[in-house]
């Protein structure tokens, strides 16, 4: 058998697809409603439950800034929340583009090749981002917020004395934060569906550079 | 888009060129499928994204090249559902039923056909295709988003690769 005849083949099986009944009107409608209902709702469902999520931990931020729980004296104290309070809020904000992007999703106007490296950017772009702003905030919370009030123990003890004091809860966040990243915490809750992304973002990149090799 | 009361005019044409042009999803489903349950996923997924795209559809190009372009990038890009069973089987799709390419009435040499190409690429599989279709490279070019010396250079490289899986093939019944 050579190309020709399984050009035939293809005839073959070309004609047999035209001879099959016609798609009940019926059926062509419930299923794009199904789709578009089924998408959207687990869409929605994940971003809301994310939205209330950060809703509640930056009313937190601003209880601090507007009550001042801790006696803050200083402006200077509250540089860790108004980074805690910032980083929500582009999260937030980022998460809410993100939301419209993927409901004007469409891949009518682009050829695959264009329709590829949009994948890829959509996957690389957000992930690169929110991970600068995991690690402000997370800088923040563990070093800078406890050196919030370092000026109260400098006032009580001096200078190095506080300092040290103040090394000890930096200290304890830190081993925390390493014990829970060794024993999977941050890895293991989305692992599966992190390296699922990175699978299929690897096999993107292989498609790309497929259809752009030989030009 | 509504699943009951009166259908549009703009429906009405969708699903005329839906039913129309059916054996183009057909073709690609079963392609990139080899489930019947992804065949189906991927075909409610199609039909979908055709529908996103109808009303920007300014007939630029021919609805098939503008078909294939929606079913392939659909097809190509959409690996996430294809590891994901189903939530539920929807009632539409068990009304529908896809033609497997060995339903066609010369079984062996579709059987063969099918073997070969599934051990293709995925964007092999596109232009093998496209080039049984006797698509131009121009309409190739356009429906994959490469030049047409890069569908020439392509097309050849995959040819030869399908003669070598047809030969091997055919060694291996002997």
């Amino acid at each position: 058998m050579n190309i020709d005849e399984l050009k035939i083949a293809w005839k073959a099986y070309d004609r047999k697809l035209q001879s099959t009944q016609a798609i009940n009107e019926k059926i062509i409608i419930s299923m794009i409603s199904e789709r578009s209902g089924a998408r959207f709702a687990r869409v929605k469902q994940r971003y809301l439950i994310g939205f209330l999520w950060m809703a509640v931990c930056l009313s937190f931020g601003f209880a601090i800034l507007l009550g001042n729980p801790f006696d803050y004296d200083l402006t200077l104290q509250y540089v860790p929340t108004v980074i805690y309070c910032a980083c929500l809020a582009i999260l937030i904000i980022s998460m809410v583009r993100s939301f419209m992007g993927l409901r004007n999703i469409t891949i009518s106007h682009n050829n695959l090749d264009v329709s590829l490296k949009k994948i890829i950017a959509i996957y690389e772009k957000p992930r690169q981002f929110i991970r600068y702003i995991i690690i402000i905030f997370l800088f923040s919370q563990v070093v800078l917020f406890p050196l919030s009030f370092l000026p109260r123990g400098i006032e009580r003890m001096g200078l190095w004395p506080a300092l040290g004091e103040r090394l000890i809860p930096i200290a304890i966040a830190a081993l925390m934060l390493w014990i829970a990243h060794k024993l999977g915490a941050f890895k293991e809750r989305h692992g599966k569906d992190f390296r699922n992304d990175l699978n299929e973002l690897e096999e993107l990149k292989a498609l790309s550079s497929e259809l752009s090799d030989g030009e | 888009m509504r699943l009951t009361g009166q259908i549009t005019s703009m429906e009405k044409d969708f699903i005329a060129m839906i039913n129309t042009h059916r054996g183009i999803i057909y073709k690609v489903c079963n392609l990139y499928g080899h489930e019947k349950d992804y065949k189906e996923d991927l075909f409610q997924e199609i039909v979908l994204q055709l529908w996103k795209s109808f009303p920007a559809f300014r007939q630029e190009s021919m609805i098939s090249t503008w078909m294939y372009r929606v079913a392939l990038n659909t097809a190509i890009s959409s690996f996430r559902r294809a590891k994901k069973k189903p939530e539920s089987q929807s009632l539409s799709m068990a009304a529908l039923e896809i033609p497997d390419m060995t339903d066609a009435d010369e079984h062996a040499r579709s059987a063969m056909l099918e073997s070969a190409i599934q051990q293709l690429t995925k964007i092999e599989k596109a232009l093998v295709m496209l080039y049984l279709e006797e698509k131009s490279y121009r309409e190739i070019s356009e429906i994959m988003g490469i030049t047409q010396s890069n569908v020439g250079v392509k097309l050849n490289r995959t040819k030869s690769k399908l003669e070598k899986i047809i030969k091997a093939d055919n060694n291996e019944h002997r």
